[in-house]
């Protein structure tokens, strides 16, 4: 039986520019390999397969960060296999995979495949056989995929494990719709006899019901997502994969969690009166490991509109990063303060009154025929 | 509205009291504190108040109604109610409330009883037509409120511009009440529009209006499209990564298509480098075969043609030799009787003298000039008459002729020259004038003697039989010659001695001319014979040149033969030459072919990999200039413009909302109450202070007393209490047309007799269209008959 430890679309790299924690945010990217490592060489793995986009480009990668997680790597007690994805695609001439195979020179444990044919590993007795089908580009010319040379392959030996690693989105699993990002069909997958795909590219795991024991699941294609949360947009908590293979090819796999990071950005819309209740009530379920960001609307007393940014600054606190947009949130024009503030028959109290049904807007008339009131 | 009972059981100061009100004039009367002031408050209060209170805010509330609410009061009272009943058009309405620990409000109304406060509010609201600021500021305003609006009215910021400040005390009660102009709210408006819509916003299509001539607008941009064009930049710096990004992919793509391909073409030159010298082997071992091959081919024809040859070649020459003497035999026969002809016509020949054509050509000219001098000697016409004498004789002798001329037969006639010749005695010749002839007569001689000589030559008597003569000889002679050539046509250069000689050599017997074409067309079809044979005579000797001999020939084959056996086995120990280049029938060539695919492939190889390179540094210098997340930072700034531009909805939707409100003012209320404010001042005042409204849609309104343009600062009290008045009754008139309600509380403390007096008028003249409350300290009013008098 061969185990392999299974992740991809790192990212390494990410500075998360636009927010005000990016230096942690970027860290915790790289800061979390060491738990996967260990967590790998605890579960006796023989391989950590890395399937594509360890990192965020092939040109601003700082060589330190790469010795950092190489050194991690080092640690691992098998063999680390590093495809090259569409962000980090390989290119011989880039800098990015030169920096890495020169950094790699001095560590006897990390392979980085970068041809287009079979890679042979001997590992406690286990013929493996890898096939990877890399990236050397950001796009792929329109319906493309690097899966060609594999079909050719003669898989018959069944005493070796054939292990398919490829980056690129998968039909049904990832968004391409034209095609650029190395698509690749379940059926054209399926077709190919290897033991196991192992996928990159899409930052969604799946299968998306593995345990957190090794069980086995019937399937033969495994994306192991993203090991830490990228972005909001990819909705999903950092996990790796173990995958464990028999000698009659059963196929056991488990779900690793491996970066608490998350990113979240929630619309709450506030009521007058409620909006510390409501506050406490709509961020209680994301934990503080979390990167928030929150749009708030509706309207609110004048009393909780004029304290909304030490409430809010103070709610948001508990997170990594807590920031929010507060233009859609207006004070509550009640008609009981329009008859407080201005005579019933004054225009302004009319014209305000027409505007109750539109908060924002009762709002925006009302600092305005406040301050003309103020200025008389 | 009509108020029929006020009562509680305590508010303030007063408990347990209820009083019954009358349509029309009211007059409430008591001493100071008696709380007639209180009931005014109990009246507002208990329409506007909600039940439940507010410690914080309220506490003004409980401080004043709630009877033991004073810290250190002695009184009990923890709460405080008050009950109205009155009457609309539907019917009479019942309003309780009770303010403190079990706040309630009840509203019994012509349908049922409400508890619910909102439901209450609402029916309210349709029986009162107005809320609290209507009613609380101006109608049911108790002393102190009254004189608080009246505060209002007056009390302008502004104090040193009395015209202005006297305008917004009226004005401040009603549509800009609050002092704030319309004019200003919409000139706020307008100003936030344009603050987020510049000048060069297109708010119906949601675009930057289009610019004379590409570019952006650089001034008066508004927030809209400052934030637009932030987007823009962002989405074009994502646009612009997105492109180079596409180029860099496009020029990798390229390059790795280029680089398998030079690596494929490398493959196939090395590939076929391998095997190239064998293939060349091969194809030498191929082409040495083929060559065998055909070798042998021309051998197993040689050999096979070869005797078949001889034997024709040797049955083609008999033949040919039975056609030759077939020939001859012929020929001699042919040719024999014409050799015959020959020796005759040679012999005869040779025993002819034949004239010389010269002779007959001397001949001929001689006569031919006898001819000319005889007839010089003719053509004389002399008449001779001769008579001889003695008996001489006279001969006459044609000096042409030289004959004798018989002159008797002539009758003496002489027509040609003559010698006359008297034997012995004379001669005399007669001829033609200019004719010497003697000369002629000797020339005539001598050729006569020519002729005669070669006459005489050849035996012949004239000049046509010795032309005969030579006619006849060259007829021999033409015979001669056709016969020679008759001979020499048929024999050429083979004299027919020579024939007769070979004829006499043939021995053996000849077959018939007809028999042997016969046998000849048997052997050889229609070919001729003789280039047959000259052929088949070359073909054997090049043969015999080429291979020798028949034999020489079968040993050639013999060897060729096991030569090609041999080169077979070679063959088929270099079949692992791959097929597909076993198709190649020049290696060399096709391998230099390849070296230059290789090199061409390399070449493209390189400029994919510069232009790859290129394009890498190229995105790679762009992303150094972006100093922020472009996704993320294209997201925050269409999210600002969004806002942007939804904040612009709002307000363009609040100028909406605006518009419409203004609309309803088109009818111009203010006019209606300053028409009729100026009325009620005027006569409150006796025509002394007068108002002057210089815009007509707006209540700028002047006062003057006297001429004198009131300000601030000359007001009295009472004139204040005047202004008050008026006001209120002319927004009562304005606001109930059909009556309303109104509560006086001592309205004239400060006025003089004859203004009371006037005033006290106005208000007898309003109760008979409104109820009017009239709360009042004085005792002299009760007396006034028509009125409910309440003393409390």
């Amino acid at each position: 039986m061969i185990k392999i430890f299974v992740t991809g679309d790192n990212h390494i790299g990410l500075k998360y520019a636009s927010h005000p924690q990016g230096p942690v945010l970027a860290a915790a990217r790289l800061e979390a390999f060491q738990g996967m490592v260990a967590n790998a060489n605890a579960q006796q793995c023989d391989f950590f397969v890395i399937t594509g986009d360890l990192f965020e480009n092939t040109y601003g990668i700082a060589k330190k960060e790469i010795e950092k997680l190489t050194e991690v790597f080092a640690q691992f007690q098998g063999i680390v296999a590093v495809l090259p994805g569409n962000h980090d695609y390989y290119d011989e001439e880039g800098k990015l995979w030169q920096q890495f195979q020169d950094v790699i020179k001095t560590k006897d444990n990390i392979l980085l495949l970068t041809e287009y044919r079979p890679y042979r590993l001997s590992m406690n007795d286990a013929e493996v056989m890898l096939y990877p089908a890399l990236c050397t580009s950001l796009h792929s010319a329109p319906g493309e995929n690097n899966l060609g040379w594999i079909k050719n392959q003669d898989m018959s030996d069944s005493h070796c494990y054939h292990i398919g690693i490829a980056h690129g989105a998968v039909v049904g699993e990832t968004i391409d719709s034209e095609g650029q990002y190395f698509l690749m069909s379940r059926e054209e997958l399926a077709d190919i006899p290897v033991d196991v795909w192992l996928l990159g590219h899409t930052h969604v795991p799946f299968p998306q019901n593995l345990g957190l024991d090794l069980a086995p699941t019937g399937e033969k294609i495994f994306n192991p997502g993203t090991h830490v949360q990228t972005d909001v947009s990819c909705n999903t908590s950092g996990v790796c994969f173990i995958i464990a293979i028999s000698e009659d090819k059963t196929i056991c796999a488990q779900q690793i969690p491996s970066g608490p990071l998350r990113f979240c950005r929630k619309h709450i819309t506030l009521t007058a009166g409620e909006m510390e209740t409501i506050l406490e009530r709509e961020l209680a379920d994301i934990p503080d490991n979390s990167v928030v960001d929150v749009v708030f609307s509706g309207a609110v007393t004048i009393e909780e509109y004029e304290s909304r940014a030490s409430l809010f600054q103070q709610a948001l606190s508990r997170f990594i990063e807590g920031t929010y947009r507060d233009g859609a949130l207006s004070k509550l024009i009640s008609e009981e303060l329009i008859r407080r503030e201005f005579p019933e028959t004054s225009f302004s109290a009319g014209l305000l009154l027409a505007l109750l049904d539109k908060p924002q807007e009762a709002q925006l008339a009302y600092e305005l025929l406040k301050s003309l009131k103020e200025a008389k | 509205m009509k108020i029929q009972q006020i009562s509680c059981t305590q508010f303030a100061g007063i408990r347990n009291k209820s009083i019954s009100l009358t349509d029309g004039l009211n007059v409430i009367y008591g001493k100071n504190e008696s709380g007639k002031s209180t009931l005014v408050n109990l009246l507002s209060r208990t329409l506007f108040q909600n039940a439940r209170i507010d410690g914080r805010k309220d506490k003004e509330f409980r401080e004043l109604y709630f009877p033991g609410a004073k810290r250190g009061s002695s009184v009990a009272g923890d709460f405080a109610d008050g009950s109205i009943l009155f009457t609309s058009e539907k019917g009479v309405y019942t309003l309780s409330k009770e303010w403190g620990q079990d706040a309630r409000c009840t509203l019994s109304t012509p349908e049922g009883v409400i508890r619910d406060p909102k439901k209450i509010e609402e029916a309210l609201r349709e029986v009162l037509l107005y809320g609290e600021g209507v009613y609380g500021e101006l109608l049911f305003s108790s002393q102190r409120n009254a004189d608080l609006s009246l505060a209002a009215m007056l009390d302008a910021a502004r104090k040193t511009d009395a015209k202005q400040e006297i305008m917004e005390a009226v004005t401040i009660a009603f549509a800009e009440s609050d002092g704030i102009s319309v004019d200003s709210i919409e000139a706020a408006i307008q100003g936030k529009i344009e603050e987020l819509a510049g000048k060069h916003w297109d708010v119906a299509n949601g675009l930057p209006l289009r610019k004379a001539g590409a570019g952006r607008w650089t001034k008066e941009l508004g927030k809209v499209l400052a934030a637009y064009y932030q987007w823009q930049d962002a989405k074009a710096v994502l646009e612009e990564i997105v492109r180079l990004e596409a180029a860099a992919d496009q020029a990798a793509i390229e390059y790795s298509r280029q680089n398998d391909s030079a690596q494929a073409a490398e493959s196939a030159y090395e590939s076929f480098q391998r095997f190239a010298g064998r293939l060349q082997d091969q194809q030498d071992l191929k082409k040495a075969m083929a060559r065998i091959n055909d070798d042998l081919e021309k051998y197993r024809e040689a050999v096979e043609r070869w005797p078949r040859m001889i034997k024709g070649l040797a049955q083609s020459r008999a033949l040919q030799q039975q056609r030759d003497n077939r020939m001859r035999l012929d020929m001699y026969e042919t040719l024999k009787a014409t050799a015959e002809e020959k020796q005759q016509l040679k012999a005869k020949l040779v025993d002819i003298s034949c004239p010389e054509p010269t002779e007959l050509q001397v001949v001929k000219t001689a006569q031919r000039n006898l001819t000319h001098w005889e007839n010089q000697l003719c053509g004389m016409n002399v008449q001779a008459a001769i008579e001889m004498f003695g008996g001489q004789q006279i001969e006459m002798t044609s000096l042409r002729t030289g004959q004798k001329l018989d002159l008797a037969g002539c009758n003496g006639r002489i027509t040609e020259a003559v010698r006359l010749e008297v034997p012995g005695v004379m001669t005399m010749e007669l001829s033609p004038v200019d004719v010497d002839a003697k000369a002629i007569e000797g020339q005539i001689g001598e050729a006569r003697a020519a002729i005669s000589d070669i006459l005489s030559k050849y035996q012949v008597s004239s000049v046509e039989e010795l032309e005969a003569l030579a006619g006849n000889v060259a007829e021999d002679k033409a015979k001669l010659a056709l016969v020679e050539a008759k001979l020499i046509a048929a024999l050429g250069e083979t004299s027919f001695a020579e024939l007769e000689q070979s004829v006499a050599m043939i021995t053996a017997p000849v077959a018939e001319k007809d028999v042997i074409d016969r046998e000849i067309y048997q052997l050889l079809g229609g070919k001729d014979l003789d280039k047959t044979i000259i052929a088949t005579d070359a073909r054997i000797e090049a043969y015999t040149s080429q291979y020798g001999s028949v034999e020489a020939l079968q040993e050639q084959i013999t060897e060729a033969r096991c030569e090609l056996a041999k080169m077979q086995d070679a063959l088929a120990a270099g079949e692992e030459i791959p097929a597909d280049f076993q198709e190649i029938t020049n290696p060399e060539q096709y391998l230099a072919m390849l070296k230059q695919e290789v090199t061409t492939k390399r070449q493209r190889r390189e400029e994919a990999l510069t232009a790859k390179t290129a394009a890498g540094s190229k995105l790679e210098h762009y992303l150094e200039t972006v100093t922020v997340a472009p996704a993320a930072n294209l997201e925050k700034a269409e999210r600002d413009f969004r806002e942007q531009q939804a904040l612009l909805d709002c307000w363009l939707h609040i100028a909406a909302v605006f518009a419409d409100q203004k609309e309803v003012l088109t009818d111009n209320p203010m006019q209606d109450i300053a028409e009729r404010f100026a009325h009620y001042l005027g006569v409150v005042s006796g025509g002394k202070v007068v108002s002057d409204f210089p815009e007509k849609d707006k209540l700028a309104m002047e006062i003057y007393s006297d001429n004198q343009v009131l300000d601030y600062g000359k007001l009295s009290e009472g004139t204040k209490e005047t202004v008050s008045l008026a006001f209120r009754l002319a927004v009562l008139d304005h606001l109930f047309p059909e009556g309303g309600v109104i509560v006086f509380d001592d309205p004239f403390a400060n006025m003089d007799a004859d203004r009371t007096g006037a005033a006290w008028q106005l208000i007898r003249d309003a109760a008979q269209r409104h109820q009017v409350l009239f709360f009042t300290c004085r005792e002299d009013y009760p007396e006034e008959s028509a009125a409910n008098l309440i003393q409390i």
